[in-house]
């Protein structure tokens, strides 16, 4: 169905929307053969941000001609075929690593533009796509990672998330958003999909409709990360999951008809929502869709999308494992023991979640003793320790542009040296982040990490840390704020040892970081990061 | 060439923001101390200072708010 880009004759638009009104972004697809037969050199340089919309962009330095490539994963299940060809892919191309996304999907780096038509093919020939998973365009679906497995969702989101998904997937009507655009489609009862941070979100609700109780969605809009962050705000209707295909067209729709295209700075979503609010927003919605009032939400906490350990399917004497992937970084070999181990003892079927992590669903009780006896299991642990079982990290200076400082191996080695020098019985969400953007979600840590550069007292340039604390999807969702003080990055575990070693003996038992961080008060948590500051074991 | 966002403290815990385009972090770090040399008639000492943001295109700027 074709439709009038109204804002093709608007004064002022952005470059880039000049760019996308001469060429769709999807239109790259047709030019890559092109280019993967003559080489990265046949590439024009305005032609580089078209390639988000292949799912690809350009490592640092872009000049060199290295790829990241995200593929999408919808609400992050994967089967083994999928998984054993992604393992493939990181195997040949990819220098043996797959990064998990904090939206379920994966990433490969390392891609060479001669690489591209193969990978595509191979994506391709077992239901896989990085179309659309970067780029102004609806991106990858975050979902319950537990769909369909999950005893306590509302209802099974599998097939509403592949309808979707399937429906935008290189749809022409939908490839020219103002901005990027996030959705999450769940009935995790947990807040698995990180509601409030998503475009646009569908969350479990009832409604008793014609005397009957009907399970279905209440509808988020307008959140996101990034420099100026915004929690999405609730609509006043209810959806039937037969209609969430319909509500996804006519919320997009609206984004791409009314959505701001002159400020590419305003383009996302959250922008028009701060400006109508969801009363307005939810009028302008029932101009294309007719819904009932609000029910009953039933979304009871925040599990943050962690699932350790093993636990009951709905499905009587299966059972799901949830392990730690440490900062969400798979290597070859380990992915091609989890094709196996998930094959042998599953149904092959592995699943991401937008905590860097994995689940093996559909394991028969009496296997689940003799799965996680295998030697995998020493290294991606079904129990994780506090601080690595919760660490996050993004990409950081190894591959991205705008990382100020290196992330996923320090995440790592912090976390590591946390769970050697304290235990607690509380997690710690740790997030690191390598510069002021968000793919690390650090603004809803219970502590987030942001690199920056600094000179230390002998004058020398070194990589450093500013700390954020207090942040929260749970009933009081907020973001993170920011304590006074830097922490060079050599001492950042010193400091941080201390720090928590505080919050060790403060806490209440059972006490989690965040009801302490509000029962305490930011200036005491200041208070007592000045102090260690002082006594000279960071550069203050 | 990228855009690069400093913060220094300098005497009397006195904070200044610096914006400078440069090649590279170290020498946007140069260029950083440069331009605080020339802002003041009498050379402050730098306490400390620290990049806080980069962005790729040099056309464009940052909104310098309270740290």
């Amino acid at each position: 169905m074709a439709y009038t880009k109204h804002w093709a004759n608007q004064e002022k638009l952005s470059k880039e929307e000049k760019a996308k009104l001469e060429k769709d972004g999807l239109d790259i697809l047709d030019d890559i053969p092109y280019y993967a037969r003559n080489g990265f050199d046949s590439i024009p340089k305005e032609e580089w941000s078209f390639f988000k919309w292949a799912g690809l962009y350009l490592q640092k330095p872009k000049e060199d001609g290295y790829f990241m490539m995200r593929v999408n994963i919808p609400s992050g299940v994967m089967t083994n075929e999928q998984l054993k060809t992604l393992a493939g892919i990181a195997k040949d191309y990819g220098r043996d690593v797959l990064d998990i996304t904090t939206r379920q999907a994966v990433q490969f780096h390392w891609l060479q533009i001669e690489q591209i038509p193969d990978i595509f093919d191979r994506l391709e020939k077992v239901g896989l796509s990085s179309v659309g998973a970067c780029g102004d365009i609806m991106r990858t679906i975050v979902g319950n990672p537990l769909a369909g497995i999950d005893p306590n969702e509302l209802l099974d989101t599998r097939e509403i998330v592949n309808d979707v998904y399937h429906y935008f997937q290189r749809n022409r009507d939908f490839s020219n958003l103002p901005r990027k655009y996030k959705i999450s489609i769940s009935a995790n009862v947990d807040n698995a999909q990180n509601a409030e941070i998503n475009c646009l979100s569908f969350v479990p609700a009832v409604k008793v409709i014609d005397g009957k109780e009907v399970s279905g969605f209440h509808v988020y809009v307008g959140g996101g990360l990034a420099a100026k962050p915004h929690l999405a705000k609730p609509l006043n209707v209810f959806v039937r999951p037969e209609q969430v295909k319909d509500v996804t067209i006519a919320v997009t729709t609206i984004f791409r008809d009314y959505g701001y295209r002159e400020k590419r700075t305003r383009a996302r979503l959250k922008f028009l929502m701060a400006d109508w609010g969801p009363e307005k927003f939810t009028e302008k919605l029932s101009e294309y869709i007719e819904l009932p009032e609000k029910g009953e939400e039933r979304l009871t906490g925040w599990n943050a999308g962690y699932f350790y350990g093993v636990h009951e399917q709905k499905q009587e004497g299966l059972r799901y494992v949830g392990v730690n992937v440490p900062v969400g970084r798979l290597h070859t070999e380990e992915l091609y023991e989890l094709v196996r181990i998930s094959d042998q003892y599953g149904n092959g079927e592995v699943r991401t979640s937008n905590s860097q992590n994995i689940v093996i669903p559909n394991i028969p009780e009496d296997q689940v003793e003799a799965m996680l006896n295998e030697k995998l299991f020493e290294h991606l642990l079904p129990e994780p320790k506090s601080f690595m079982g919760y660490a996050v990290s993004c990409t950081g200076i190894e591959y991205c542009n705008l990382a100020l400082v290196e992330t996923k191996e320090r995440m790592k080695n912090v976390a590591d040296h946390l769970d050697e020098a304290l235990s607690l019985e509380v997690p710690i969400r740790l997030h690191m982040v390598g510069c002021p953007n968000a793919c690390g979600q650090r603004q809803i840590a219970d502590i987030g990490l942001q690199g920056i550069k600094m000179k230390n007292k002998d004058k020398k340039m070194v990589e450093a840390f500013e700390i954020y604390v207090g942040g929260t999807l749970s009933e009081s969702a907020q973001f993170n704020e920011k304590l006074k003080g830097k922490i060079e990055a050599g001492q950042l575990d010193g400091v941080l040892v201390q720090f928590l070693q505080v919050f060790k003996q403060e806490k209440y038992r059972g006490e989690t970081f965040h009801s302490y961080y509000q029962r305490v008060g930011l200036p005491h948590l200041q208070e007592t990061l000045d102090e260690i500051l002082a006594n000279n074991v960071a550069v203050n | 060439m990228a855009l690069y966002r400093f913060n220094a403290v300098l005497d009397e815990e006195k904070s200044v923001h610096i914006v400078v385009s440069a090649e590279a972090e170290s020498e946007a770090f140069h260029l950083a101390e440069k331009e605080i040399e020339r802002s003041f008639l009498k050379m402050p000492e730098i306490h400390e200072i620290m990049l806080l943001e980069k962005k790729l295109s040099t056309k464009g700027g940052f909104v310098l708010q309270e740290i």
